[in-house]
């Protein structure tokens, strides 16, 4: 096993409101391999997003605060970094994809310059005329048609899909050699979304980066990861490779995740749903913090009181944080049903 | 007015609230046009229309469940508006259990506001957060006068009907998750008792666990209320999951429709075809395994839609006719009505 | 084996944890049993209505709060006057006259060129204020809060129509016609200043109102009530204007600091309440010629207005913040 690109540690973040104190992140840990992609996928209020925002110091600090924790990147620890640090690598070697491209690009910018700043801001030798000519070459690459005018449009000017392209140009610019995509494309159309995930797929290839990939859509996670995360309340449930998770998952919210989605190409007469209400992250409930919702746990002990840490099942590389994970051996989500047959 | 006209309006009112036998055309929709007008200038001349919808024929049949899909912009939602007379039509004809509604005014279509209700997208703005969640629910009950007899209980029974007990009722919007709210929503709804519910995306903002919870409410309720549902949705496999029949909207036009089984197994237009296959399918062992069709282009603006076909600017089977000549929304061989002069089945969009 | 989730076994004993599909029965009321359990974990608290969190806020803010108490206080030393003030406003006493603020005769804020007592003088003055101010705010809160949310609900040509009409009243020099005014009908008693006033003042929260109806419209809990069949009458006061209660009660609070402001400039200017009612401007106005020799004169009701003014100022931003809908929930 080559080391790992991203390593986080035991990550907590908390957040302060009127109504109490937000356990955004509650103990996060998972590694990132040169050259995979690893989906992380959760409900809201799980927590996805607020791991990589911390680790990359986006959140504001107050109300947010990272109480504990560690974030490796290539041998430095991003929590301990000074600002000024960070800033150096964000936008170089990691790159960040986010979900409304119109509120990152800047309107009063023509896409060809945010592009080319990107570029000078971490390359300052580079001229204003190769910068832009990487511009082009970045915006053709990504499917972006007639670069050589678009380039010196604004974002306004283009479509949803189009930003969001032009989003992953930026992203790619220097090199990055992590990518991190929150929800890419939640606010596209699915015809649109197909389009820019065929893109992100390019854009890997070219940059060889390692990707994370936050979402709450399991058709995506089916279609990009090699491995996955699954997140719930604040926690890591389960992590193994995207096949192991979608077919035989050891972690009962894992299990009726899958099974509560309807089906595009079979017929179902009922779903069945995971009962009760996603938990409150300010009263977090004692043990495991999906106990309450849990049909596997039937309220035995020690479900309510003792918190069930993440522990590998067979191999180290599909772990599970629950009590009971050895009674779903042999289980299968209703995808490995077909799969089978 | 004479006895006997007295006496007609009478019995017409009662057919109107009369429940519909199963089967029996509840909702005619024919040409149905909605135009949002662009103002410009000093004195506000309409410069140009958005064609939110344009042309749109549908039925709805007492106790089916009609599902509408589409992307974002192709008029599902306005449609939905225009026909529960939220907005007014601009051409067209909307006919309940044959009475035209299309033109009637506030006061005329209250009869019918008791039998065609809304359920809204959003779980945070279509409660009131200054009302109780009783107040909210028992909210049409007082608007029709019906309160007074029976009403608190009428309001208990129905919230927990869709799940909720009736300490709930003191609480606020704020005070709930989003599914609960969206059952909340649904209870509103059902307060009047009606024949058919309107549902715009009524699962699109919540997670996914709770999904497929309201979905199996929503069947429930549909069986135990004799409930039609217009059910609008982008997510393909919820609108197969929920619907009986399925239209195919795009730039404000139907490009097909059929039942379930003909759009999900033989789906014959080249749009159908492309949205079933961009459709991402949580199973990664199905990844190369289905057609991969990726649209060009994007979406073409609804104040400018494109001549012939409005799908042509995207279509790999576009040819000369296409621009010329709209296609019509008839049966061309696969047994359903399709609008493409090019229409063919093509399964390999989904394993 | 002690269960202390009763609840959350019983229904699950029903239901064993297979793969099967459950009858839609017991899927909901295994659901209704969830909602149970989710609410007993403590996870959901008291009810609380958005005026209590409105309020919980507000007492967050010490300086709003201390203000509040402070106007508190002056407001009631304008109700209960006759009960403080050891003198009548009118009561002249010549042998008294220009006494500096003593103990002495209970003179605390001293007397003026006719013997008044200044003290007793300017606490009907601040009753008098007050009461104007309090009318000002509340005619025009009325007003404006019911023109704006015709105009915004409306919306089209009505809207254009009625704002068009806000836009000319607002050109109008509200000074200079309030002296026209003044000067044909003579000098007013309180309430026909604050009718005048108001008159003028609506304007502001109309366009406020309005511009609020204009996005509650677009709200589908109005859409909801439309699709209920309610009226438009119902609509606006049952749906609508609740949920403007914030610009509306900060608005008239601030309102009420500007009043009194300018009820003062109009006595100071001469054209407001008659003599010998004293108001806080009159008095001013009065002591105007004595600021060297007798300074107190200007300072005790100068001193008061300020204060009023500044305490309504901290009010209203306590109640800004305090009634601000824009809840910051998080999502991850």
């Amino acid at each position: 096993m080559p080391e790992p690109v991203l390593s986080i540690r035991d990550l907590v973040v908390n957040f302060a409101t009127d109504d109490g104190i937000v356990h955004a992140v509650d103990g996060v840990s998972y590694d990132l391999y040169p050259g995979e992609t690893l989906g992380v996928v959760g409900e809201s209020g799980s927590g996805k997003s607020v791991t990589v925002m911390s680790i990359l110091g986006l959140i504001p600090t107050p109300p947010g605060k990272i109480v504990r924790g560690e974030a490796f990147f290539k041998g430095v620890d991003l929590l301990k970094v000074k600002e000024r640090e960070l800033r150096a690598i964000r936008g170089k070697d990691i790159a960040m994809i986010f979900q409304d491209p119109m509120t990152s690009l800047n309107p009063v910018f023509t896409v060809g310059e945010q592009i080319a700043e990107g570029i000078q801001v971490h390359h300052p030798s580079v001229r204003d005329e190769a910068a832009r000519d990487r511009a082009i070459e970045l915006l053709q690459l990504v499917g972006v048609p007639n670069a050589q005018r678009r380039v010196d449009q604004y974002p306004h000017e283009y479509s949803g899909g189009m930003r969001q392209r032009a989003m992953i140009a930026m992203s790619i610019a220097n090199e990055p050699s992590l990518l991190i995509a929150d929800e890419p494309t939640t606010a596209l159309d699915v015809t649109i979304q197909a389009q820019i995930l065929e893109v992100m797929k390019k854009a890997q290839v070219e940059t060889h980066a390692a990707t994370i990939m936050i979402t709450h859509d399991l058709g995506i996670i089916a279609e990009m990861a090699d491995r996955v995360a699954v997140m719930y309340a604040g926690h890591i449930v389960e992590v193994g490779d995207v096949d192991t998770i979608f077919h035989r998952p050891r972690h009962p919210y894992t299990l009726g995740l899958m099974n509560s989605l309807p089906r595009l190409e079979a017929d179902e007469r009922w779903l069945k749903p995971i009962p009760g209400q996603p938990p409150s992250m300010i009263n977090v409930p004692p043990g495991c913090p999906f106990h309450p919702r849990c049909e596997l746990s039937r309220g035995r002990e020690p479900c309510h009181t003792e918190f069930p840490l993440l522990e590998p099942i067979d191999s180290s590389q599909h772990k599970s944080a629950c009590h009971f994970k050895h009674e779903l051996a042999g289980e299968t989500s209703k995808f490995a049903d077909e799969a089978a047959s | 007015m004479s006895v006997g006209e007295v006496a007609q309006r009478q019995t017409s009112k009662e057919t109107l609230h009369a429940r519909a036998p199963r089967g029996t055309e509840l909702i005619r929709i024919e040409g149905l046009r909605k135009y949002f007008p662009i103002k410009a200038g000093l004195i506000r001349r309409e410069v140009a229309q958005i064609k939110a919808v344009d042309g749109v024929d549908l039925t709805l049949k007492a106790g089916e469940t009609l599902g509408v899909v589409g992307e974002s912009g192709c008029g599902k939602s306005t449609m939905a508006r225009s026909v529960a007379r939220l907005l007014d039509p601009t051409a067209g004809k909307v006919t309940f259990r044959g009475y035209d509604i299309t033109n009637l005014s506030r006061r005329e279509l209250r009869e019918f506001r008791r039998e065609i209700q809304f359920v809204f997208q959003d779980p945070y703005a279509s409660l009131n957060p200054r009302m109780t969640v009783r107040e909210i629910i028992a909210e049409p009950l007082r608007v029709h006068g019906r309160y007074r007899s029976g009403g608190k209980e009428h309001v208990n029974d129905l919230m927990e009907t869709v799940g909720l007990k009736s300490e709930h009722g003191n609480r606020f919007p704020h005070e709930f998750s989003g599914g609960q709210r969206q059952r909340i929503g649904v209870a509103r709804a059902l307060a009047l008792n009606p024949q058919m519910l309107m549902l715009d995306e009524p699962v699109s903002a919540l997670d996914v666990s709770i999904q497929a919870q309201v979905i199996n409410l929503l069947g429930r309720l549909q069986d135990e209320f004799d409930l039609s549902y217009f059910f609008i949705a982008h997510d393909l496999s919820v609108v197969r999951h929920i619907s009986d029949r399925v239209a195919v909207m795009y730039l404000g036009k139907i490009m097909e429709i059929g039942t379930k089984a003909d759009i999900y197994e033989t789906p014959s237009h080249p749009y159908t075809q492309a949205l079933l296959s961009a459709a991402p399918i949580p199973d990664p062992a199905k990844r190369g395994k289905r057609e991969r069709i990726v649209l060009k282009g994007d979406v073409p603006s609804p104040a400018d839609p494109p001549s012939g076909c409005v799908f042509r600017t995207r279509c790999w089977k576009a040819q000369d006719i296409c621009a010329e000549e709209v296609p019509e929304l008839v049966d061309r061989g696969q047994r359903h009505p399709v609008a493409c002069h090019f229409a063919e089945v093509d399964a390999k969009v989904i394993v | 084996m002690t269960n202390p989730n009763p609840s959350a076994s019983e229904h699950l004993q029903g239901a064993p944890p297979q793969l099967d599909r459950p009858s839609p029965e017991t899927a909901t009321a295994a659901e209704a049993e969830e909602l149970t359990t989710f609410h007993e974990e403590g996870l959901e608290v008291v009810a609380r209505s958005q005026w209590q969190l409105a309020r919980r806020r507000f007492f967050r803010h010490k300086l709003a709060v201390g203000s509040l108490i402070v106007l508190l206080l002056i407001v009631l030393v304008g109700v209960f006057a006759e009960q403080i003030a050891p003198y009548s406003f009118r009561e002249q006493s010549p042998l008294d006259a220009r006494m500096a603020p003593t103990f002495e005769g209970q003179h605390y804020f001293g007397t003026d060129v006719l013997g008044r007592d200044y003290f007793s003088r300017t606490v009907f003055g601040i009753r008098t204020s007050l009461y104007v101010a309090g009318v000002v705010a509340l005619l025009s809160t009325l007003i404006g809060a019911l023109y704006g949310a015709v105009s915004g609900y409306f919306g089209g040509w009505i809207d254009n129509l009625m704002m068009r009409f806000v836009d000319l009243v607002l050109t109008l020099p509200i000074l200079a016609v309030l002296i026209v005014i003044a000067a044909l009908l003579g000098n007013g008693t309180p309430i026909r200043v604050a009718i005048i006033l108001a008159l003028f003042y609506w304007t502001t929260l109309a366009r406020i109102i309005r511009g609020n109806f204009l996005s509650l419209r677009e709200k589908e809990y109005v859409e909801a009530a439309k699709a209920s069949g309610a009226s438009d009458m119902r609509i606006i006061f049952r749906h609508m204007l609740p949920n403007s209660m914030g610009p509306i009660v900060v608005n008239a609070t601030l309102i009420v600091a500007t009043a009194i402001l300018v009820e003062a400039t109009l006595s100071f200017l001469g054209f407001g309440v008659q003599p010998p009612q004293p108001a806080l401007g009159k008095l001013i106005d009065d002591a105007r010629g004595f600021m060297q020799t007798m300074p107190w004169l200007v300072l005790a009701p100068g001193v008061t207005i300020v204060v009023i003014v500044l305490c309504i100022n901290f009010v209203g931003d306590g109640l800004r913040d305090a009634l601000d809908p824009t809840q910051r929930r998080l999502r991850a």
